[in-house]
């Protein structure tokens, strides 16, 4: 399978602060994932992560500090600056498209349907009809798409909104969509018709998703890939079974904080991690994760740990976990649930 | 079970240039004493607004049109503002999703205390608070009251909030979306600690989230809401297994739509 985005140790600092006491933030800390074609490839995260600093930096929204970027095996960290007169450049813009969170903001509201529908091909210098318009909000579900085309977004509800913010990432016939958490700011009944939307499309026009979202038991329905981040960095990483068989504390602790919509929920006991995650100035030493880890100890507080294969497509950056999964996979994540229940 | 709270027949209004919108339309229902009650329903469904209409905290634009809400037996929506405003904090209090938004950030935690206590003519106990800070596991609750807001953690500031609200030992606490938007794992804790405060404190809740499974994780009754009406009412059981309206059964079937994947592998 082709790999159509390959991220390499990039970072991204910012400055916060005043000029004299300016603290850098280090939005995203060495982080490398690959993303290949056809797949759904999420990347899960708490805010403050850096996970949507990494998706527009994969949309060349945002230029990296360090590290490298190829999209379409093309070495990008160049095209950062927008320059659509080279050809290289605006394949890769086209190529790649980007869906926000907020269907309210990313939607310009003095411009009609229509207007925000044409705007990528008047960009791209792309000719096109009626009917292409049309073809595009059929596809995204509003029908009849005359009733659409010369509304405000005002006048449509969210889950509306937020199709018509699909097709106009459609609109190119794009390679790859970056999903920045495209069903965050929507209902429950909505999210699901949204995420149906985002399956038949992904067939239809054969497209690779980046999903980019802290809600996970949604993602679980789509994903393909995971790339799970804390902090800035990656903790863990593989296809969909590390669902079934995380291994990172922090990924087995987000699991088990979903609250699940049974009725054994109302007298089984809630799980939280303890503690709350690093604010993003501060700096900790070794693994992020260690002053909230069950399992952390010396080496934790000291060394960085480094993402290692521990499986077939498995990665995982955590000094303890290979040592503790000896005695069966169950005992292990038992054990790690049993010691944060105690200091609870 | 003595009834605390009886909503009848509520139905207000919003003026909208020249029209009138209802948002709640005819709803009844009765909290009783020690009872979780969620009010679940979707964005535009009236939830949010019966919360409103309870602490008095309505928008000018809106209009009760119909409707009593008996706290004790008293009409609230009859009383004078400076009596609302000795029930608000006292009897009734609220806590919203965002804590920091709504701790004066120019005031030291001990202060925001200290004020709350003098709106409503009570003697200032700062034993009290060190000690109800330490029943909601505040880990050094003399530090946090030196503090200002934002130097909290989120978790510390969430806290912090239900202190104050339940300081005054209210009858009933409302919360309005306190989950909503927030990440994993800062939710399952606000609902963790929330499940605490109603094992160790006597006082009732009314809880309003649009999301099934905080409803069930913590209610012992659920309110569904739809278009500013009430199309359900039943037991977090009742609910999730034997929906009566279809508008239920679509949103607790799209819900477990969405969770099926870790339905069955969360342990």
């Amino acid at each position: 399978m082709d790999v159509l985005i390959e991220v390499n140790n990039v970072r991204k600092v910012y400055y916060i602060g005043s000029l004299l006491n300016r603290k850098p933030v280090k939005a995203v800390d060495g982080v490398s994932l690959k993303v290949e074609e056809g797949r759904t490839h999420c990347i899960v995260g708490e805010s403050g992560s850096g996970k949507s600093t990494l998706a527009r930096i994969m949309a060349l929204i945002e230029e990296p500090t360090a590290g490298s970027l190829k999209v379409f095996g093309v070495d990008s960290t160049k095209y950062f600056r927008r320059d659509l007169s080279n050809d290289s450049h605006n394949f890769i813009r086209k190529n790649i498209q980007i869906v926000f969170q907020d269907p309210y903001s990313s939607l310009n509201p003095r411009k009609k349907i229509r207007d925000i529908l044409t705007k990528p091909f008047k960009i791209h210098k792309i000719n096109y009809n009626e009917d292409d318009l049309r073809k595009l909000l059929i596809d995204v579900g509003l029908e009849p798409p005359e009733d659409y085309l010369d509304k405000y977004p005002h006048q449509l509800s969210g889950g509306e909104r937020q199709r018509v913010a699909i097709a106009r990432a459609l609109a190119l016939l794009p390679k790859v969509i970056i999903l920045d958490e495209p069903t965050a700011a929507l209902d429950m009944s909505i999210k699901a018709q949204i995420l149906d939307l985002l399956v038949k499309l992904k067939k239809q026009y054969n497209l690779t998703y980046v999903l980019i979202s802290h809600e996970v038991p949604i993602l679980t329905n789509i994903c393909d890939d995971v790339t799970v981040m804390y902090y800035g960095k990656v903790v863990e990483s593989g296809d969909c079974r590390i669902f079934k068989t995380p291994l990172h504390p922090y990924t087995i602790g987000l699991l088990n904080s979903v609250l699940i919509p049974n009725p054994e929920s109302r007298t089984r006991s809630i799980f939280a991690i303890p503690g709350d995650p690093p604010s993003s100035t501060s700096i900790v030493s070794g693994c992020a994760f260690n002053p909230r880890c069950p399992l952390s100890s010396e080496v934790c507080v000291k060394y960085e740990p480094e993402l290692r294969d521990v499986g077939v497509n498995h990665k995982v950056a955590c000094h303890k976990c290979e040592q503790h999964v000896i005695g069966g996979y169950e005992e292990y994540r038992d054990s790690i649930m049993r010691m944060w229940r105690e200091i609870m | 079970m003595k009834p605390l709270l009886e909503v009848r027949e509520l139905t207000v209004a919003y003026r909208v240039k020249g029209a009138m919108k209802y948002a709640v339309k005819d709803v009844s229902f009765t909290l009783n004493e020690d009872e979780v009650l969620a009010i679940v329903g979707e964005s535009g469904s009236g939830k949010s607004t019966i919360a409103l209409s309870i602490v008095g905290a309505l928008p000018e634009n809106a209009v009760v049109v119909r409707g009593k809400i008996l706290f004790r037996g008293i009409d609230l929506l009859k009383l004078r503002p400076s009596e609302r405003r000795y029930i608000n904090g006292k009897e009734i209090s609220i806590i919203f999703q965002d804590p920091i938004t709504h701790l004066n950030p120019l005031r030291k935690v001990r202060l925001i205390f200290k004020d709350l206590f003098e709106d409503h003519g009570v003697e200032f106990n700062i034993q009290g608070v060190l000690e109800l800070l330490r029943r909601l596991k505040v880990p050094d609750p003399q530090r946090v009251l030196e503090s200002y807001p934002f130097q909290l953690s989120g978790g510390m500031a969430q806290r912090v909030f239900i202190a104050l609200a339940l300081v005054l030992n209210p009858k009933l606490l409302i919360a309005d979306e306190p989950t909503s938007a927030l990440d994993l794992t800062i939710q399952a804790q606000v609902v963790r600690l929330l499940r605490e405060v109603r094992e160790n404190f006597r006082v009732s809740m009314i809880m309003i989230t649009h999301d099934i499974g905080v409803a069930t994780s913590i209610a012992d009754r659920i309110l569904v809401m739809y278009d500013g009406g009430l199309v359900e009412e039943g037991s977090p059981d009742d609910i999730l297994l034997r929906p009566k309206s279809r508008y239920t059964a679509s949103l607790v079937n799209s819900t477990k739509a969405l969770y099926k994947g870790v339905m069955s592998w969360t342990y």
